[in-house]
C-alpha cells in the first residue's frame, strides 16, 4: 500500500497577486478573469501524487492579503508545514510585500516550515516588473524554494505545489488529525523549478 | 329532575327525565351528619329544626343505577314520593290498557333558554375566552362532521356576545392602576416608600416621584397620616380576617353598607368620551372635585386629583411575618397596619385622596388595594380569599391571597355600565431548590383553589344572604393581575458567574435581554407549564433579588452566595374586550431594607362602556334570531362566491391576500367553520392563513373571509428545495350542511432564506434557477461557501464597513426583500451608489438586516449544533482556530468582517466607545445567531460562552 502524508499549506502574499486565482487552478483547475478578494481566508485540500506513489494530501489556506486582515494571518500559518508566499511579477511592490510575510515567517512560524517564493502572472511577462534573477537571488539567500506560475495559463501551478510535496520531509509524518508541530528539516537551498520541471500530478479534488 | 339555575334565578333547568313506568322504584332512608354539608346553610327553608338528612334514591329500572339525592325538606320528600306513587299507579294501569304515555309538558323544559354565561355579569373564564373560537370546536374533518350541536353553541354564543358588546356606547371606562410587589424579608418599614407606591407616568413615560412630604417612619407620623390610618382601620373591621384557616377561605365585604361618600353627585373622571368631550361634562368635573374634598377636612385642600394618578393602588406583600408565632397564631394584623400606613405615608400629601378598600392577609402574603375615596363606591362585590401552599402546605407560610372586585363607573346619563371585573392575586410559590417542577405544581394548584364565592347574580340581590353563591375562580375576570414570587422562585438558568457578568456588561440593556432568555418564568410561559396566557412586560431593571448588606456581596450589592434574580413580578391576563396598558415597570433600588427590591408597574384599563340593561336586551334581541336555529328543517344554504384562489407567484415573507365572499342564502341563520381535510390534521398548511376560522351569517348575510398566504422562514424551509407549487384545499364545513371546497394556488418563489449551507454550497446557479433538487451539484462538486451570503459579506466589506451602527438599527423590510430578490435570482444589486461611489445610509443598513436575517432564517446555525458545547468551552484564540472551522468558510469570512469593522475608528470624535466594546456588542448580536441555541437541550448553553467564542474571532 502507498504512503500517504497530510500537510498544512498557507498561501501569502498582497492583495490581489493571485493567491485564490492560484489555489483554483491547482484544485479545480479553472480560472476566472474576475475574483472577488478574500475575506478573512478560505480553505481547499487537494491531494499530489509523487512518482513513488506516495500521496499527499494539502490543507490549504488560502489568507486574505488585505492589509484589514493582517492580524487574523497568525491564525492561519501557525502549525503550517509550509508556505507559499506569492508576489505579481508585474509589481515589483508586491516582492516588498513578500519579503515582509517572508521575514514574518521565519520569526514567527514553525521553524521547520517550508517557504516556497512564488512570482505569478508570467502571461504578463511583457509588464514584467521584477526579474527572475532579482528574486531567485533573494530566494537563495534566505534558503527559500523560488517558482514563477501563470494562474491564468496554469503554467508552473502544479510544479510549485509537486516540487513542495517533495521537499516536505515525507519519512516522519505528522499524524493526521492534528498537523501540530511538523517535524523534519525545512529550508535549505532554494529550489530552481523552472530549471528542473518535476512531472507533477493533479487529482480532482476529492477531500 | 331538575336543577335549580342558579344565574337565572328561579328558573329550573331539566337535568334528567325517568320514566315513571312499572319499573319504577324509590327508596328512602335518614343518613348518618357524617360529612361537612358545604351547602351554604342559609338558602335552605327554615322549617327543618331538626336538620335531620334525609336520602332518596331513585331506580328508572331494574337494570339503570341509583340516583341519590339529599334533603333535610321531609315535608317536600312527603310530596315527591306521594306524586311518584301516584304516577306509578297510572303507568301500571297504563300498562294493563296498552297506551303510551303524554309527556308533552316536557317541551316547555327542552326549548333553549339563553345560556346564562351570555347574560351573567361574571366575565367567562380568560384562558379559555382568550382562545381562538376554531380551537375549542369539536374534532371534525371533510366528510366528517364533529358535534355540529356543540359547535353551534359555541359559535353561536360568541356570536350573540360579540353583537351584544356592538352596542357599546362611544364611551369607555377607564381605570388607572397601580400595583407594587414587595418581599419584605420579615422587615417593618424603615424608609421612605414613595418611590413604590407614587404611581402615575410624566410624558416621557417614566414614572414620576414626587419628594415625599418629610422622611417618614411608621412610628412617628404627623396628623393627616393619622387620620389615613384612622380610616383604614375602619375599612379593615369591616374584613373578616381569617388567616389561621387552612383551607381556601373566603370572606365577604358588604361594600353597600359602608359608604363614606356621597357618590351620586359625582361624575367620574373615569367615565371617557372618546370623541369630543363635552365641555359640560368637563366642567362637571372640576366642580365635583371641590365638592367632594370639602367635607374630608383641611389636610386634603392641598392634596390635587389628577387624572394621571391612580384610581386604584394593589399592593402585594410576601414574608411579611418570619416569625414561628406568626405562622402558628397568624391571627395578629399590626404588621398590616404598620404597613398601609407607610403606604398612605409614602403616597405624600396625594396620601389624603385614597383609602384602604380591602386587603387579605395570610400568615406572610398581605394584599391590600386603596382606592381613590370619590371613587369609593365604584368598587363592589368585593371578595378575598386566602389559599396555602408550600411545603409545610397546610401552614400557609406560601400560597397565596387573592381579591376580586367589580368596578362600576358613576351612572352617567341615567345609564348603568356593566361592571369590570378585575382580580389581584398575590402569591409566594414555594421555594423548592432549584425544582422548578414542584413551583409549576404550585402554580396550577393556587390557581386551582383560589376560589371566590360570589353571588349568582348580585345585582338584583333582594336579599344578599339568600342568593345562592357561586365558586368563582381567579380567571373569571375582565383583567387579572398576578403579583409576588419567592425568594428562590424563577430564576436565571445560568451559572452564577455568567448572570453577574453578564449584569456588569454595558450597554446593560443588552445584557439584561440576554439574561432574560434564559429566565424560567419566561420559560414557562412560553411553553405553557405555568401562567399560560399571562402577559408580563419587558423588563428593563436589574435583578430584584437578592441583596445583602453583609460583606459577601458583589459590585452591585448582590448576595455572593445567591444568584441573582428577578423573582418579584407582576403579570396580567385580560380579555380581548379590555384594553391594558402597561405604563411602567421597575424596580425600585432606593428602597434598601429588605433583600429584596419592591416592584411596581402602572396601567391604565380602558373597557368599551355598556350599558346593562341594554346588553341584556341585545342578548335576548340577537339570541331570538339565532335560538332555535338547530331545531329547523331546512338545511343551511351558503354561497361562495368563489372557491378557486390563484395567488400568482408567492414570495418569502411576503403577505398574498384574497378574500372569499360567504353569503347565507338560506332562510336560517347559518354556522359555519373550517375543518381539515384529513382527521387530525392541520385546518390549512402553514403557510396559508384563514380569517376568520368560524362564524355565524343570519339570512342573507354576507361576509367575506380573507386567506392569506405569508411563507415565513419555517415554512420555507420545507418549500425551497421541494417544490414550486403551492396547493391546498381548505374545507368549509356549514353546521347541519354540507362541505365546500376551496383549492389556493400558488407559484412559490424559492429563496436561499431558510435553507442549510450544507444545501446552498451545492446549487448550480441562483437559487430561483433551481428547477428540483435532483440538480443539486455533488458533495464534492459543492464550493466553499453559498454564493448569497459571501456576496453580502463582500458588499459590506466594500461599503459599510464604516457604518457605526451597522447591524445596530433595524433595516427597511422593501429594501430587505429587494437585496434578497436579487440573491435569488443571481442579477446585480439595483441600488445606485452616490457621487462618491458610496450607498446611502438606508442601503447600506439593509444590508446588515439582510445579513442578519439570512443568517437567522439558516436551518442549522452556521456552528453546527454539536460542537456548540466544544466551543463555549474553549478559552484562549488558538484552540478556537483549532477547531474544525476549516470546513465552515461563512463563518471564517463573517468573523474576518466582523473583526475588521470592529477595528475600525469610530466614526465622531465625541463617540468614545472603545473598540472592545464595538466587538462585545456585534458579538452579543451575533454569537446567539452563529451559534443559535437548540430549544430542546437544557439547561442551556452559556451565552456568555457563545459570546466568547465569537470574540476569539473578532477581536
Ligand atoms: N493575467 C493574470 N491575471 C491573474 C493571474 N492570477 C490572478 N490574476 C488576476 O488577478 C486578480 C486577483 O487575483 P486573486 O486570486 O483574487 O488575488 P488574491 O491574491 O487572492 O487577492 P486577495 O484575496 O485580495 O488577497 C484577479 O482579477 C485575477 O483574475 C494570472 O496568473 N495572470
Ligand atoms: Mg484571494
Amino acid at each position: 500500500m502507498s504512503k500517504q502524508f497530510q500537510f498544512k499549506l498557507v498561501l501569502l502574499g498582497e492583495s490581489a497577486v493571485g493567491k485564490s486565482s492560484l489555489v483554483l487552478r491547482f484544485v479545480k483547475d479553472q480560472f476566472d478573469d474576475y475574483r472577488e478578494s478574500t475575506i478573512g481566508a478560505a480553505f481547499l485540500t487537494q491531494t499530489v501524487t509523487l512518482e513513488d506513489q506516495t500521496t499527499v494530501k494539502f490543507e490549504i489556506w488560502d489568507t486574505a492579503g488585505q492589509e484589514r486582515y493582517k492580524s487574523l494571518a497568525p491564525m492561519y500559518y501557525r502549525n503550517a508545514n509550509c508556505a507559499v508566499v506569492v508576489y505579481d511579477i508585474t509589481q515589483s511592490a508586491s516582492l516588498d510585500k513578500a519579503k515582509t510575510w517572508i521575514r514574518e515567517l521565519q520569526r514567527q512560524a514553525d521553524p521547520n516550515i517550508v517557504i516556497a517564493l512564488c512570482g505569478n502572472k508570467t502571461d504578463l511577462s511583457a509588464r514584467r516588473q521584477v526579474t527572475q534573477e532579482e528574486a531567485q537571488k533573494y530566494a537563495e539567500e534566505e534558503g527559500l524554494m523560488w517558482g514563477e506560475t501563470s494562474a491564468k495559463s496554469g503554467e508552473g501551478v502544479s510544479e510549485i505545489f509537486t516540487a513542495i510535496a517533495k521537499k516536505l520531509p515525507l519519512t516522519a509524518p505528522p499524524p493526521k488529525t492534528a498537523a501540530r508541530g511538523a517535524p523534519g528539516a525545512a529550508g535549505g537551498r532554494g529550489v530552481d523549478l523552472n530549471r528542473q520541471p518535476a512531472p507533477g500530478q493533479n487529482e480532482p479534488c476529492n477531500c | 329532575m331538575f336543577k335549580s339555575d342558579a344565574i337565572a334565578k328561579g328558573d329550573l333547568a331539566l337535568q334528567q327525565a325517568f320514566p315513571i313506568n312499572v319499573d319504577f322504584s324509590m327508596t328512602m332512608a335518614q343518613t348518618r351528619h357524617n360529612t361537612i354539608d358545604l351547602r351554604p346553610s342559609d338558602s335552605h327553608s327554615g322549617l327543618n329544626q331538626s336538620r335531620t338528612e334525609l336520602s332518596l334514591s331513585i331506580k328508572a329500572d331494574s337494570e339503570s343505577d341509583p340516583v341519590s339525592f339529599l334533603t333535610y325538606d321531609v315535608q317536600g320528600l312527603r310530596s315527591v314520593l306521594a306524586e311518584c306513587k301516584r304516577l306509578k299507579t297510572q303507568a301500571e294501569e297504563r300498562k294493563q290498557s296498552d297506551s303510551p304515555g303524554d309527556y308533552s309538558w316536557m317541551r316547555y323544559y327542552t326549548v333553549k333558554h339563553i345560556p346564562v354565561s351570555l347574560l351573567s355579569k361574571i366575565p367567562p373564564d380568560l384562558r379559555t375566552i382568550n382562545k381562538p373560537l376554531h380551537t375549542l370546536l369539536s374534532p371534525a374533518s371533510a366528510g366528517l362532521p364533529g358535534d355540529d350541536e356543540f359547535d353551534i353553541n359555541l359559535i353561536r354564543e360568541e356570536w350573540v356576545r360579540s353583537k351584544a358588546q356592538d352596542i357599546a356606547s362611544r364611551k369607555q371606562i377607564n381605570l388607572r392602576i397601580r400595583i407594587g410587589t414587595f418581599n419584605v424579608n420579615g422587615k417593618l418599614p424603615s424608609q421612605d416608600l414613595s418611590p413604590w407606591v407614587q404611581g402615575g407616568v410624566d410624558e416621557s413615560g417614566h414614572s414620576t416621584v414626587l419628594p415625599p412630604l418629610q422622611p417618614i417612619s411608621p412610628f412617628s407620623l404627623g396628623d393627616g397620616a393619622k387620620g389615613i390610618l384612622d380610616d383604614a382601620k375602619e375599612t379593615r373591621s369591616e374584613t373578616e380576617y381569617d388567616t389561621t384557616s387552612v383551607e381556601s377561605s373566603t370572606s365577604t365585604i358588604n361594600s353597600a353598607s359602608k359608604s363614606t361618600l356621597q357618590s351620586k353627585s359625582i361624575t367620574s373622571a373615569s367615565v371617557r368620551t372618546t370623541s369630543a368631550v363635552s365641555s359640560s361634562s368637563l366642567s362637571s368635573e372640576n366642580t365635583l372635585q371641590v365638592d367632594t374634598y370639602a367635607p374630608n377636612g383641611e389636610a386634603q385642600a392641598h392634596a390635587e386629583d389628577t387624572k394621571s394618578d391612580p384610581d386604584l393602588l394593589a399592593f402585594g406583600f410576601q414574608e411579611l411575618d418570619l416569625s414561628t408565632e406568626a405562622l402558628l397564631y397568624s391571627s395578629k394584623t399590626t404588621r398590616e397596619d404598620a404597613w398601609s400606613t407607610a403606604i398612605l405615608a409614602g403616597l405624600g400629601e396625594k396620601g389624603a385622596l385614597y383609602e384602604k378598600l380591602a386587603s387579605k392577609q395570610l400568615v406572610g402574603m398581605l394584599l391590600m388595594i386603596f382606592v381613590k375615596k370619590r371613587l369609593r363606591d365604584c368598587f363592589r362585590d368585593i371578595k378575598v380569599c386566602a389559599v396555602g401552599a408550600g411545603l409545610l402546605g397546610i401552614m400557609g407560610n406560601k400560597g397565596g391571597t387573592a381579591i376580586r372586585l367589580t368596578y362600576v363607573p358613576p351612572s352617567d346619563e341615567g345609564w348603568l355600565a356593566r361592571p369590570v371585573t378585575v382580580t389581584f392575586v398575590d402569591a409566594h410559590l414555594a421555594a423548592f431548590d432549584e425544582m422548578m417542577d414542584r413551583r409549576n405544581a404550585d402554580f396550577h394548584d393556587l390557581t386551582r383553589r383560589l376560589v371566590f364565592d360570589v353571588a349568582a347574580n348580585p345585582a338584583d340581590a333582594g336579599d344578599v344572604a339568600l342568593l345562592p353563591t357561586l365558586p368563582i375562580s381567579i380567571f373569571e375576570s375582565d383583567a387579572l393581575f398576578w403579583m409576588g414570587a419567592s425568594d428562590l422562585n424563577y430564576r436565571i438558568d445560568l451559572p452564577d458567574s455568567d448572570i453577574r457578568t453578564l449584569l456588569k456588561t454595558e450597554p446593560r440593556e443588552r445584557g439584561i435581554e440576554t439574561l432574560l432568555e434564559f429566565d424560567q418564568l419566561r420559560h414557562c410561559i412560553r411553553d405553557g407549564k405555568s401562567f399560560a396566557g399571562f402577559t408580563e412586560d419587558r423588563i428593563t431593571r436589574l435583578p430584584t433579588y437578592r441583596f445583602s448588606s453583609g460583606l459577601l456581596t458583589d459590585s452591585l450589592g448582590y448576595d455572593m452566595k445567591r444568584k441573582p434574580a428577578w423573582t418579584d413580578r407582576i403579570l396580567y391576563m385580560k380579555s380581548a374586550g379590555t384594553d391594558l396598558l402597561q405604563e411602567s415597570y421597575a424596580g425600585h433600588s432606593e428602597i434598601t431594607f429588605s433583600d429584596h427590591k419592591p416592584v411596581s408597574a402602572d396601567f391604565e384599563l380602558t373597557v368599551p362602556f355598556v350599558d346593562d340593561s341594554q346588553f341584556q336586551s341585545a342578548v335576548r334581541t340577537h339570541w331570538h334570531q339565532v335560538g332555535d336555529m338547530e331545531n329547523n328543517d331546512q338545511p343551511p344554504k351558503v354561497k361562495l362566491d368563489s372557491t378557486l384562489l390563484e395567488f400568482g407567484p408567492v414570495h418569502y415573507e411576503r403577505d398574498a391576500q384574497k378574500t372569499i365572499g360567504l353569503q347565507n342564502t338560506g332562510e336560517i341563520p347559518c354556522a359555519y367553520r373550517f375543518v381539515p381535510l384529513d382527521a387530525g390534521g392541520p385546518i390549512h398548511p402553514p403557510w396559508l392563513t384563514i380569517e376568520p376560522m368560524a362564524g355565524l351569517l343570519l339570512p342573507s348575510e354576507a361576509i367575506n373571509i380573507s386567506i392569506t398566504v405569508n411563507v415565513t422562514k419555517e415554512s420555507a424551509s420545507k418549500l425551497n428545495m421541494w417544490t414550486r407549487k403551492l396547493h391546498c384545499t381548505l374545507i368549509l364545513h356549514t353546521m347541519f350542511g354540507k362541505d365546500h371546497c376551496i383549492t389556493a394556488h400558488g407559484e412559490y418563489q424559492p429563496t436561499c432564506y431558510g435553507n442549510r449551507l450544507s444545501d446552498l454550497v451545492r446549487l448550480p446557479g441562483p437559487m430561483r434557477e433551481l428547477s428540483d433538487r435532483e440538480k443539486l451539484l455533488s458533495e464534492e462538486q459543492a464550493i466553499n461557501a453559498p454564493r448569497e451570503v459571501m456576496r453580502l459579506i463582500n458588499w459590506l466589506m466594500t461599503y459599510a464597513a464604516e457604518m457605526q451602527d451597522l447591524f445596530l438599527v433595524p433595516g427597511d423590510q422593501d429594501l430587505v426583500a429587494n437585496i434578497r430578490e436579487c440573491l435569488d435570482t443571481g442579477e446585480e444589486f439595483t441600488f445606485k451608489a452616490e457621487a462618491d461611489g458610496r450607498y446611502d445610509r438606508k442601503t447600506t443598513i439593509a444590508f446588515g438586516e439582510a445579513l442578519l436575517q439570512f443568517l437567522k432564517s439558516l436551518v442549522e446555525p452556521v456552528i453546527p449544533r454539536h460542537l456548540h458545547s466544544k466551543c463555549v468551552q474553549i478559552n484562549d484564540r488558538d484552540e478556537a482556530f483549532e477547531l474544525r472551522l476549516k470546513l465552515l468558510q461563512v463563518w471564517i469570512s463573517l468573523t474576518a468582517f466582523l473583526h475588521f469593522i470592529c477595528q475600525q475608528p469610530s466614526g465622531s470624535p465625541q463617540d468614545s466607545t472603545p473598540t472592545v466594546s464595538r466587538a462585545q456588542l456585534l458579538a452579543s448580536i451575533f454569537a446567539p445567531i452563529l451559534l443559535s441555541e437548540d430549544p430542546s437541550v437544557y439547561p442551556p448553553l452559556s451565552p456568555l460562552g457563545r459570546r466568547n467564542f465569537l470574540l476569539f474571532f473578532i477581536q
